[in-house]
């Protein structure tokens, strides 16, 4: 993946150099689905969970190929995220993002599974997000840093459970 | 209902609903803007929509936490507040709520008094987030 989401950005335009944000969605002002364009790459973006506590909000990104920028065009626009996102008919690898006021804080690539339903999905996401938080946290962090990922994984830990 | 993408002028009788979640995913149903954080409108959706059918518009999945409430047009209209269809790719029932133009041209700012008048539109006055103090 050329075009990484980088740690600060907005979590809509998290890659440095973009060249073009195509916003499929928004919510309250906010893009919460759409493409961007960076490095020759264009890559998917969508607020996977948009009210987590702590004004966070966790969000994936995908980078496309052709195929999936066909899908894309031809899908019908209500359901864009079914045998790309959900049901994803193949193994592939997405990044997924935890921001903070819209602004990334944290971000891992994670092995989007194969055929989850939007429920599987979530449920997979926040147990993978939980443990790379926690081997976050078991490193060495500046203490800001670490007050961050730790508020962070108390809001993943909340959102497990329900 | 509109059938594209083009904006549609809202007739005051038509019903819109908001989404919002429970906790822990949410914060039940917002009633200001948090502009600090990018946020310019409040998003409704055209029509009397259920929390499943709102959810699978706003989050692309059904969230057990969703929750909706209802007001219509001439609601807000009255209140003050300008309400403009502006759909998106994927929603194409999506509503724009901004705050009164000021009679300089400005958009008036969504303090407290503008939270209560906004829930007081809803069928259900449950926004969380009017600071009483």
């Amino acid at each position: 993946m050329s075009a990484l989401p980088m740690m600060g950005n907005l979590a809509w335009a998290p890659a440095p150099g973009i060249d073009n944000v195509d916003v499929f969605d928004r919510f309250n002002g906010v893009p919460t689905l759409g493409l961007f364009s960076a490095g020759g790459e264009r890559e998917l973006f969508w607020r996977a969970l948009g009210y987590v506590p702590r004004r966070m909000s966790i969000w994936v990104y995908m980078p496309l190929t052709g195929a999936d920028e066909h899908h894309i065009s031809c899908a019908d626009p209500s359901d864009l995220l079914t045998g790309l996102v959900f049901r994803s008919p193949k193994e592939r690898y997405v990044t997924v993002g935890i921001a903070l006021e819209y602004r990334l804080v944290f971000e891992r690539e994670w092995h989007l599974p194969v055929n989850a339903d939007p429920r599987q999905l979530i449920d997979e996401m926040l147990v993978f997000l939980s443990e790379a938080l926690d081997i976050s946290l078991s490193q060495e962090l500046p203490p800001a840093r670490r007050e961050l990922m730790r508020t962070a994984s108390e809001a993943v830990r909340e959102l497990s459970v329900c | 209902m509109p059938s594209d993408r083009s904006p549609q002028e809202l007739p005051d009788g038509l019903r819109l609903t908001q989404y919002g979640e429970r906790p822990p995913t949410g914060e039940g149903f917002r009633c200001r803007l948090r502009e600090e954080i990018g946020e310019t409108e409040i998003s409704l959706i055209i029509g009397d929509v259920d929390a499943s059918a709102a959810s699978m518009l706003v989050v692309k999945y059904l969230s057990p936490h969703a929750m909706t409430r209802v007001t219509s047009v001439g609601l807000l209209r009255r209140a003050g507040f300008v309400v403009v269809h502006s759909p998106s790719k994927t929603n194409r029932l999506h509503v724009s709520v901004f705050p009164p133009a000021l009679p300089t041209g400005d958009q008036a700012e969504w303090d407290n008094e503008l939270a209560k008048r906004f829930n007081a539109c809803f069928t259900e006055a449950s926004g969380g987030e009017v600071d009483e103090t």
